[in-house]
């Protein structure tokens, strides 16, 4: 498989999986629509309604423009590509149009209608997945995939703070000068300063289970877009690779594996035929009570690496973070996951938007 | 035709084409379905505190501690009323479990929203007076998005010889939640406003309370007073909120006038807090008390003690500059007593009084606006019509 049916298919990935919740997202837009409209003794009802019906057509035009502002670059590159594709299925993508105001402008001599147009995005990614990756790609499902990927789950174990050190510098003069008529006059100055030095903390972190994030990674790659990815676990037992267990000691206090130890795994992985290869961290912060719902809020730090080791040497070809996601529940353990899959699944989605800002396709 | 027949007729290839249009249809319609348009079922949601954790206490103290003390009251309460509602379509309109319903339902929350306790002194006589507003708040739940509310609110007002003790509130808070007078519970009043209300997903028109502004001279008087400018703003938008849904029949979403986040709002249940997001209102509606004024009159035995309340009303569309609606009104109260009545009359309470009552009948002019009422209200007087015919057709066009 080459690089650009991966990026295919990680584009795909992206769009599809933005698309293919149990329900379908309401995207509401508010849309401007003015069209000339001269107001005279011939310009009844029928005329006004007229014009009212073609601005409506602008509004829905105009709050197209501004629904795919909002979208990621990756989708965005999708329907620059193929705008006419897009703009034809217009109607398919509107459910509802609700006209808010319709009014004649007497002195610009138009009819103004404001709509707020609600877009449902489902059909806008399947027609995306459609034109990127081609009807028979089947949203990439691919066959001998050659990607994989290791993410470590970490949790603070703990946070050495230090205090901030203040050096005080006291510098006392003394001076003294001789008047006209012979007169001396002393004087006694002091100047004061100093310095505050400040240091970071120390975090150590302690490796946590892998298992949620797997499954969250893995439900944006295969269940959601039919990337066919390759476990690393696999690849330790089939290709000698190096066990996670070896190496997560590693990670407490380094955000990045050594590279002895990253030499090591992609020569495995080069062994069993993988061509990209993902790496990244997602730490877990301590919890802290949110003042809003009162349930407890936990931080989570995610970062990414994403590399093609097919040449001699690896090359980096997108990075993501780090970037923090939250998420509040009734215990730890339930703001914990739901922070670590939301952070998995954007950190999925913000390598797609690298790939894509590379031009890699 | 009979679809036998028609098969027969049309041959293999046609019917091939047949099923596959179909299933375009019925997979195009099930997407659709999936998007919301057909109309939801209502979930019940539970009871909740609307607001910031923190302030839960602050804002609602008597309900809190009886929430707190008894956890179980308030929603075995609920449950009860639900299983058997006085009002039969409740049962048919509201389920009490999502996982029964196959589309994405809309959950309908009891949101509290207020609670006030205020006491008068009349002929010797303490009257405690315990007011309680909530929402019967929809929202979707995959989305976590407000659909609309409609408010609801309760005042009971007991008198007692003595200065009431805060264990007197908390029986009269207790008995909002327990009463079988109807008109004396909460919950029933709760239920009798869901079961003659609807609520859309699709295309409804929205609006909502954006602002209430004072101007100046309503400042420095509150100052004077010692009001609390928030309380008061926070008070009154929700006074807006009710007139409009009970006089006009509007739902609205809901208003965060005094808070802190202006587009979600958190909703406290027993068991979860949930924070749902306000959509855009596509009609804002911003309120603004322009001062006070007051006056007593002597004649023969009898004192009659005034009360004017100048306000603003203006209505926008979201975003736009341009206002659909913006007049200046006023309420007047005259309160007559005889001199020998000994009546200790606080003048805040009375200029509250009369902000209330105009509030509340302008939700009913704002539906269906009357020369006489204008003439008396308006600072334009009747030529302040044609503003309300448009406030009218706008109410219409909410429904």
């Amino acid at each position: 498989m080459n690089l650009r049916k991966i990026s295919q298919l990680i584009i795909a990935t992206a769009l599809f999986a933005s698309g293919t919740s149990t329900w379908a997202e309401r995207v509401e837009i508010r849309g401007i629509g003015n069209v000339p409209f001269e107001d005279s003794v011939f310009s009844g009802e029928k005329e006004f309604n007229a014009a009212k019906q073609k601005a409506i057509q602008e509004a829905k035009k105009n709050a197209w423009k501004n629904f795919i502002a909002k979208q990621n670059s990756a989708l965005q590159q999708v329907i620059s590509k193929n705008e006419s594709s897009f703009f034809n299925s217009l109607d398919d993508f509107i459910i509802d149009v609700v006209v808010i105001d319709a009014s004649k402008d007497q002195v610009n001599k138009t009819v103004k209608v404001i709509a707020r147009i609600v877009f449902n995005d489902e059909p806008i990614s399947r027609l995306s997945q459609k034109l990127s990756v081609g009807e028979s790609g089947q949203a990439g499902k691919s066959s001998g995939s050659t990607f994989s990927f290791i993410f470590m789950a970490r949790s603070q174990a703990q946070i050495k703070q230090f205090d901030a050190r203040r050096t005080e510098v006291r510098k006392a003069t003394a001076a003294s000068t001789v008047d006209a008529d012979g007169a001396v006059t002393a004087e006694a100055m002091t100047q004061s300063g100093g310095n505050t030095l400040m240091k970071a903390d120390e975090v150590v972190y302690t490796a946590t289970s892998n298992q949620d994030l797997n499954t969250a990674m893995g439900e944006i790659l295969s269940s959601s877009a039919g990337i066919e990815y390759v476990e690393y676990d696999d690849v330790v037992s089939n290709c000698n690779g190096i066990a996670q267990k070896s190496f997560q000691n590693e990670y407490a206090t380094s955000d990045e594996m050594s590279s002895k130890t990253r030499a090591a795994i992609i020569s495995a992985l080069r062994q069993c035929d993988i061509r990209y290869f993902s790496t990244g961290t997602i730490d877990t912060l301590m919890p802290t009570r949110d003042p809003v719902t009162g349930g407890l809020q936990i931080y989570v730090t995610a970062r990414a690496q994403l590399w093609d080791i097919s040449g001699k040497l690896p090359r980096k070809i997108g990075s993501v973070g780090p970037k923090q996601f939250s998420a509040v529940g009734a215990k730890t353990e339930i703001a914990g996951k739901n922070a670590l899959v939301l952070a998995a699944k954007e950190t999925a989605k913000a390598l797609v938007d690298q790939l894509n800002s590379k031009g890699i396709r | 035709m009979q679809l036998t027949q028609l098969m027969r007729e049309l041959g293999g290839l046609q019917v091939a084409k047949l099923v596959v249009i179909f299933c375009q249809v019925f997979f195009a319609s099930s997407n659709i379905a999936n998007a919301q348009i057909a109309q939801p079922q209502l979930v019940y949601a539970g009871f909740a505190f609307e607001g910031d954790a923190d302030n839960r206490n602050f804002r609602y103290p008597h309900v809190a501690d009886l929430h707190q003390k008894q956890p179980d009251l308030i929603r075995t309460q609920f449950l009860n009323k639900l299983n058997n509602p006085a009002n039969a379509s409740v049962k048919q309109k509201l389920s009490l479990n999502e996982a029964n319903e196959k589309h994405d339902p809309i959950m309908v929350a009891f949101a509290l929203t207020q609670e006030t306790y205020e006491k008068q002194v009349i002929n010797g006589q303490h009257w405690a007076i315990v007011v309680l507003q909530a929402n019967v708040l929809a929202f979707n739940n995959s989305s976590s998005s407000v659909v609309g509310s409609y408010p609801v609110r309760l005042r009971l007002v007991r008198t007692f010889a003595q200065d009431p003790t805060q264990d007197d509130i908390k029986r009269i808070v207790r008995e909002a939640f327990t009463s079988t007078n109807q008109n004396e519970n909460i919950i029933d009043l709760w239920l009798n406003k869901l079961a003659t209300v609807s609520f859309r997903n699709a295309a409804i028109k929205r609006i909502r309370v954006i602002n209430v502004n004072l101007a100046k001279e309503a400042k420095d008087y509150l100052t004077k007073s010692k009001v609390n400018e928030s309380t008061l703003k926070s008070s009154v938008a929700s006074d807006i909120e009710i007139s409009l849904s009970s006089k006009a029949g509007i739902p609205l979403l809901p208003n965060t006038v005094g808070e802190a986040i202006g587009n979600s709002i958190a909703l406290r249940f027993s068991d979860k807090s949930i924070q749902i997001k306000i959509p855009d209102a596509d009609y804002e509606i911003y309120f603004a008390i322009r001062g006070f004024a007051s006056a007593t009159t002597d004649s023969n035995n009898q004192l009659t003690d005034i009360f004017r309340v100048k306000s603003n009303l203006t209505i926008k569309i979201g975003g736009e500059d341009n206002s659909l609606f913006n007049e200046d009104m006023y309420e007047t109260k005259f309160l007559t007593r005889p001199k020998s009545v000994s009546l200790q009359l606080d003048e805040w309470t009375q200029y509250r009084k009369t902000l209330q009552e105009f509030i509340l009948a302008l939700g009913t002019q704002l539906q269906n606006p009357q020369d006489e009422w204008l003439i008396e209200h308006a600072s334009k007087g009747s030529d302040a019509k044609q503003s309300f015919n448009k406030a009218k057709t706008l109410i219409q066009e909410l429904k």
